[in-house]
């Protein structure tokens, strides 16, 4: 333990030796500049992100530059000496660089060197395979969208007599059918028995319960005392899950009597409100891949991948320890990881993407949800420290303590939104710095943390598109959290929204707080465009901050556009399929052809025609499909057709399926295959250059921010009154 | 009268010196017997001859330069209000630039009204006049001197760069005659006849006293000396401490002839044949009283009675008012004087300050001034830093005229380093409302710093015209509201003869009570004698502070900071730590080569020092020493010497020579004025006969006291490529051991 202790400490400590040497500035503009040459020379040496040496190397320079320039920060240049407001403010602002900091620390550590699984065959005779049960808790979502989801789960390819899959409806509850409300106890009632029919028609169980208490914790807990399966498949009713879900994840617990929990990607088919507000869809990396691209296989390196309340297998007999799952925040997946692993127990990540799911279609519903992660993080750590309990090795409470930390970073953002008007408009003093010593330490430790985050989760996530994250949750996870540690206990669950239709765009009513921000930032670019150059004013520090404040506007204008809504009228979105064969019936004859994308209700197709069958098609006619896959046909109406071109066409196509196999099959054409999954993940992972995003948020911010404002002032002028 | 409300107001508005009293209880005239009812002022037969030097008037030691087409110096000639001047002369020296035209002259204004001129010539540059100055324009106090020089130019657009008269300060000024004034002996002479206004470069006054003092009196004799020196502010006081004499005529007599006030320190039976004329009622406990006799006239004596200890002491403590009560009596009693304790005296901030403090420019001195027309002009101001990395800020509030060219700038240097500039820059004129100038750590030094803002203003359009007219049209004020500011680093902690002789902080930087002891090592006359010249020279340079004179052989010293006196053998171990002084001819001196000593930052917020404090418990390490002999050939006989060095919490500042006479002479030829400030470093030698000062310091270095990390930093920043190269094989280094970690990380799993 002491040689573990000082094997740990004693680089630890050269490396703080050297990040807080003293050294007068020249030292540090050649030392940085070089650092920041062989960091450039490193990060394109290695294109494919695969040397772990350059990986480290690139993360310790980024470290010692970011060090260094924060030991500068609060041992040099900490505005004390201008006033109470100048203080106060600028203690805020070396807090939230602090925090940038430290964030940037842990991340480094955790993504140091990513653990990457592969699965694990299952071994023995299937009768010996362990039994497993699917839960889908849902609570008031369309029966639509759980009916993909039931029937995904109910042909997982796992030996049926081992597979039960359990629909646990909170919508259907004793409490809510009979409540005061007629009309809603009406809705409730026609909707258990929508979900009744799908399940009975599937092949799932109906569970609900008496009351609905301790919300999603609850309604699975209420559920273990009908089910006895050694593993639990837990599914979000959105969550479509692929055939080999539970092929590729059971291996893990035959391998491992102490593992607990395998988390999967939540993988989304739908583009969040920024994705489609920006009109990045199918092209950026969703947001939420760089956490389990990135971060989730880094957390697994070290053993503290945790249950995130969807498409993850549990071991039953660890839950049954626990008490069933823990439900004190509203969080209960974090929660339940935090208890178990305080007992012993293991978890595992297998970063194949193998649901697919639906993102929130409106920022309101995007805010909510992410509100609710930040205030069940905060409320595990205030009302189940991590730091202080028991069982849990020194890591694991570092990195679960970090996921409550993580949080801070809106607080932070919003301080750096305020902090260069502070300047600018005001002339509070916020570091006490000279322009050649910002040259010295900032901006290489800026260089370098761009740098070193475009190596790391450059494929994952484009250049400042995190910035943009931040800035559009900032005011209101701020709000959040302010509720969340003032009341630790009163914040309840709140279901996100997902599956919305937009009939028309709007601006969200959340977009309030950015017009305050946008106008003050730009007034203090044109205050610094007015001051810049009249004496008394220190040119480098307007030109330093002028960017800064430059910055934030475009970031500001970015988040107007991300809240300008989209119309959004399919509540499906289409999956990408690739190499999947069909044969189009057109005319009583047959043409060749392959998927381009499917739902669970229609398709994209591409089919050889020639031109005079292509001129015979008319919209409304009948189209049935067949594959050699399976030995039903699918019946299509067509909707679209495409120009004809090398003999090709694209028709658009809308499924009228009647029987259950055919439900089935399209289900599994456009679900079924975590392959397709991964491939359509890769196809978005290209990545950006630092100058290519910039341009993109410049672009964003012109289009979007702009359509946004001339939206609000049409929307602000009086009409006048038709005759 | 109401003595009550009358004497807190009166102390409050007229004294400096607050630290030391705060409230005067009573002081009254027993009777009002003697009163003088009309002033009787003769004149003595004495006829003095006096010549000021103009480096003494202008604190200029070589010479000054009049530049340009007009230039004027101006500066006091200050008059003794026992002084009557009857004849005075001033007799200037100099050179004048040979491309000066002709007319030019340099015009002598005395209180405003011109007394003479000089012809300048540029074919007889060397000029050498005297000019007769009609002395019924000067007054008693300050007179105002001009001399303005007016240089007519050979060309149209003769730089004024090349017009100037440099004037010799050592070879010019005033000589002076004057007569002695020898008003009745009352209270109010007391003022008169200390007076810094003085012709004489010094003053002179002898103590009488009983020959062997005990602790009280003592004590009483340094307050006297700390009056005595206060008093006469900048003004050299030379102390004699004689036995009293047996007569009021015999003390008269003892007095040489630049002498004319004596102090006498006694009982009521000591000192009643100098004040059996008075007629003071038996029984009064304490009483100061002025005395002359008409045999000695322009001769006085203070004579200061008190039978008991406390009342000596009370009697020494009233000398330190500048104006006393009922001043124009002969005596008056003094009882029960109430003083405040030193913890409840306000803290006073000045400069040198300690801490982190923002004050105004005035504080510095420096009075609103405006600059006119082209050229350098700007105030040079003394700044004391007494901590490693700090830095100081300017928010400088100015205003300038319109009409100035863009190149305008005012420029501040710091240690005759550039700094930073403030553009002048508006052609219809500006302002500036605390323009932040931010003067590093590394243009700072640790002492004494000189902070010059100078001024370069230029007219507007084309510089190659001449044009007078529009160069007088150029101003720049600087107000004195203009602050200074500031920002600590951790503090140099070791002590330095410096602080006691540069006007400073040593209290502040070694030491944090108000008063400190000073102790003699015995109670003889000379060595005593020398302890009051130091004492008076001491309280004019540290005006804050305050000493309590203490003899070994009757009190032990308690204060942090002591000031020793005494010849080496009888100094006690303590005062001598690590110094080993030998006054045989050459000079050996055992002193520490290098002091490493942990230093306790001190950070600008507050909480963080607590918790500095927390992890400090070494703060307290002695200094690691070295030893080196030194040999110092040159100085001649009559050696003294002054060290002064930490041990633990206690700074020992000690004054030694061979014996009490040589350490007599020494401090009396030290505490002149161009000897003393000299005294600095941590080892001091001097001779009576050498003009020369020998120093020796301890110097701290910056990174000294943060040891390994900043000795590796100074390193780096001398070899930056090398640390490069260093850097970079630790970083793979550190890759390869991260690997390696790694991998056993995981097998472990």
């Amino acid at each position: 333990m002491i040689t573990r202790t000082l094997a740990l400490a004693l680089p630890a400590l050269v490396f703080l030796f050297i990040a807080t040497l003293p050294a007068r500035l020249n030292f540090q503009a050649i030392s940085a500049s070089a650092l920041l040459a062989v960091l450039l020379i490193l990060f394109f040496a290695d294109t494919k992100r695969q040397n772990p040496k350059i990986r480290i190397a690139i993360s310790l320079i980024s470290l010692l530059l970011s060090t260094r320039y924060i030991y500068w920060r609060g041992s040099e240049t900490l505005p004390l000496e201008f006033g109470f407001l100048s203080i106060i403010l600028g203690l805020l602002v070396f807090g939230a660089e602090l925090y940038a900091y430290i964030n940037g620390v842990l991340g480094s550590f955790i993504s140091i060197q990513p653990n990457a699984r592969v699965a694990i065959p299952l071994k023995g005779d299937p009768s010996s395979w362990p039994s497993a049960d699917v839960y889908i808790p849902t609570y008031n979502e369309d029966p639509h969208i759980l009916l993909a989801t039931v029937i995904a789960a109910t042909q997982l390819d796992y030996p049926k007599d081992k597979l039960n899959v359990y629909v646990l409806d909170d919508g259907g509850t004793a409490q809510k059918l009979h409540q005061n409300d007629t009309l809603k106890a009406a809705q409730a009632l026609a909707r258990t028995k929508e979900i009744q029919l799908i399940c009975q028609q599937f092949g799932a169980h109906y569970l609900t319960r008496e009351k609905n208490e301790h919300a999603k914790a609850g309604n699975m807990n209420a559920a273990l005392s009908h089910t006895q399966g050694d593993l639990i498949l837990i599914l979000d009713c959105d969550h479509i899950p692929s055939r080999d879900f539970l092929q590729r994840t059971v291996g893990f617990f035959q391998a491992d009597a102490k593992l607990f929990l395998v988390q999967t990607p939540h993988n989304f088919a739908s583009p969040d409100p920024l994705e489609r507000n920006l009109r990045t869809e199918g092209i950026s990396p969703t947001e939420n891949e760089l956490f389990y691209d990135a971060v989730q296989p880094g957390l697994d390196s070290w053993g503290t991948t945790f249950f995130c309340g969807s498409a993850a297998v549990l071991r039953r007999s660890v839950i049954n320890e626990l008490g069933g799952f823990s439900g004190q925040t509203i969080t209960e997946d974090a929660e339940t990881t935090l208890d178990a692993m305080s007992l012993g127990y293991k978890t595992a990540y297998y970063a194949r993407p193998m649901v697919s799911g639906l993102q929130p279609e409106t920022f309101s519903g995007f805010i909510l949800q992410r509100v609710r992660w930040s205030q069940g993080m905060i409320q595990i750590f205030l009302l189940k420290n991590p730091l202080k309990m028991p069982g849990l090795t020194v890591l694991q409470k570092l990195l679960y303590a970090n996921f409550a930390f993580y949080w801070g970073f809106a607080t932070s953002r919003l301080i750096m939104l305020i902090a260069p008007v502070m300047f600018l408009m005001f002339s509070v003093n916020l570091c006490n710095a000279s322009p050649p010593e910002l040259l010295g330490f900032a901006i290489p430790a800026l260089l370098a943390s761009l740098l070193h985050t475009q190596y790391l989760y450059g494929q994952v996530r484009w250049p400042f598109i995190s910035q943009l994250y931040e800035v559009v949750q900032s005011v209101y996870v701020t709000r959040g959290l302010y509720e969340v540690i003032r009341k630790p206990r009163s914040p309840t669950f709140q279901v996100t929204p997902k599956g919305e239709t937009l009939s028309s765009g709007f601006i969200s009513t959340l977009a309030k707080p950015f017009y305050f921000l946008l106008l003050a930032n730009l007034l203090a670019l044109a205050h610094a465009i007015y001051v810049y150059g009249q004496p008394g004013y220190a040119q480098g520090a307007i030109l330093y901050v002028g960017f800064w404040a430059l910055t934030d506007a475009i970031l500001l204008l970015c988040a107007l556009g991300v809240t300008l809504e989209r119309p959004q009228l399919r509540a499906e979105p289409r999956i990408p399929i690739s190499n999947f064969p069909i044969t189009a019936h057109v005319n009583d004859s047959s043409a060749e052809g392959h998927y381009i994308n499917a739902s669970s209700t229609g398709a994209r197709v591409n089919v050889n025609l020639s031109q005079q069958e292509h001129q015979q098609l008319q919209l409304g006619m009948k189209i049935p499909l067949s594959f050699t896959q399976y030995p039903d046909t699918l019946p299509t109406v067509l909707k679209y057709i495409g120009p004809w071109q090398n003999d090709q066409a694209t028709l658009g196509l809308r499924y009228t399926l009647t029987t259950t196999a055919q439900y089935r099959i399209a289900i599994d054409i456009a679900f079924g295959s975590s392959a397709q999954l991964s491939l359509n993940n890769d196809a978005r992972h290209k990545g950006k250059s630092i100058v290519g995003s910039l341009f993109s948020l410049s672009r964003w911010a012109g289009v979007y921010g702009l359509a946004h404002l001339y939206k609000l002032l049409i929307k602000l002028i009086p009409r006048r009154p038709q005759p | 009268m109401n003595l009550g409300h009358y004497f807190p107001r009166h102390i409050t508005q007229s004294l400096p010196l607050a630290c030391l009293l705060l409230c005067l209880h009573a002081f009254s005239p027993v009777s009002q017997a003697q009163a003088v009812t009309a002033p009787a002022t003769i004149q003595t037969d004495a006829h003095e001859r006096f010549v000021l030097p103009l480096s003494k008037l202008l604190s200029a030691e070589q010479s000054i330069t009049l530049r340009g087409h007009t230039a004027n110096i101006d500066f006091s000639l200050p008059v003794p209000d026992l002084n009557r001047v009857q004849h005075l002369q001033l007799q200037l020296k100099g050179v004048s630039s040979i491309d000066i035209g002709t007319p030019s002259s340099l015009v002598v204004r005395v209180n405003g009204q011109v007394q003479g001129q000089i012809a300048l010539n540029p074919h007889a540059p060397q000029f050498s006049d005297s000019i007769t100055i009609d002395p019924t324009l000067l007054k008693a106090g300050y007179n105002n001197i001009t001399l303005r020089a007016r240089h007519e130019s050979q060309e149209i657009c003769r730089d004024e760069e090349e017009l100037w008269t440099e004037i010799s300060t050592q070879q010019s000024g005033f000589v002076i005659q004057s007569e002695r004034l020898a008003p009745t002996a009352k209270l109010s002479l007391i003022r008169q006849l200390l007076d810094k206004k003085l012709f004489a470069n010094d003053i002179q006054i002898p103590i009488f006293s009983a020959p062997q003092p005990d602790a009280k009196q003592l004590e009483a004799l340094g307050v006297i000396a700390q009056a005595l020196g206060r008093r006469m502010d900048y003004v050299p006081v030379n102390i004699q401490h004689q036995t009293l004499a047996a007569t009021l005529p015999t003390a008269l007599a003892q007095l040489a002839p630049e002498q004319y006030l004596g102090l006498v320190v006694g009982t009521t039976a000591q000192t009643l044949p100098y004040v059996e004329h008075l007629t003071i009622p038996s029984g009064t406990a304490a009483h100061m009283a002025m005395v002359g006799d008409a045999h000695y006239p322009g001769r006085y004596l203070l004579v200061l009675t008190a039978d008991q200890a406390e009342a000596q002491l009370q009697l020494a403590q009233s000398l330190m008012l500048e104006s006393l009560p009922f001043e124009q009596e002969q005596w008056v009693a003094v009882t029960d004087l109430q003083l405040p304790s030193p913890s409840s005296l306000p803290h006073y901030n000045e400069l040198p300050f300690e801490g982190q403090v923002i004050l105004p420019i005035k504080a510095l001195g420096f009075n609103t001034q405006t600059y006119t027309g082209r050229g350098v002009h700007g105030p040079v101001m003394r700044v004391w830093n007494n901590g490693w990395q700090s830095r100081i800020q300017l928010n400088l509030n100015l205003n300038y005229s319109a009409g100035l060219d863009p190149q305008s700038v005012m420029n501040v240097m710091a240690n005759d380093l550039f700094v930073s500039s403030v553009p002048l820059q508006d052609p219809l004129g500006g302002e500036y409302l605390n323009y932040k100038v931010s003067i590093p750590a590394d243009l700072l030094q640790l002492g004494w710093n000189t902070i010059a803002l100078k001024a370069y203003m230029q007219p507007l359009g084309n510089q190659q015209q001449c044009h007078r007219e529009r160069d007088e049209g150029l101003a720049l004020t600087l107000h004195d509201d203009s602050s200074i500011q500031k920002k600590t680093g951790p503090s140099s902690q070791l002590p330095d003869l410096a602080l006691l002789s540069g006007a400073g902080t040593y209290q502040s930087a070694v030491s944090g009570s108000l008063i400190d002891d000073v102790v003699l090592s015995n109670n003889e006359l000379p060595l005593i004698n020398a302890s009051l010249n130091l004492l008076a020279k001491l309280a004019q340079t540290n005006p804050y502070k305050a000493w309590k004179l203490i003899s070994q052989a009757q009190q032990t010293p308690s204060t942090t900071h002591q000031i020793w006196l005494g010849p080496k053998s009888e100094l006690p171990e303590n005062t001598l730590s690590s110094t080993s002084i030998q006054f045989d001819n050459p000079v050996e001196l055992e002193i520490p080569l290098r002091s490493a000593r942990l230093i306790v930052a001190h950070e600008r917020f507050a909480p963080l020092n607590a918790i500095n404090n927390l992890f400090s418990s070494d703060k307290k390490a002695e200094p690691a020493v070295g030893l080196a002999n030194i040999s110092i050939a040159d100085l001649a006989q009559h050696r003294s010497a002054a060290w002064t060095h930490q041990t633990g919490d206690n700074t020992y500042t000690v004054f030694s020579a061979d014996d009490n006479a040589l350490l007599d002479q020494g401090i009396q030829y030290l505490t002149k004025p161009a000897i003393w400030g000299q005294l600095r470093g941590n080892y001091a030698l001097w001779s009576t006969e050498s003009p020369r000062v020998f120093s020796i310091s301890l110097v701290e270095t910056p990174f000294t006291s943060y040891g390994l990390r900043a000795g590796v930093g100074i390193w780096v920043s001398l070899h930056p490529w090398l640390s490069l190269g260093i850097l970079l094989l630790v970083l793979a280094t550190f890759v390869a051991l991260i690997r390696w970690g790694l991998r056993i990380y995981h097998a472990a799993k």
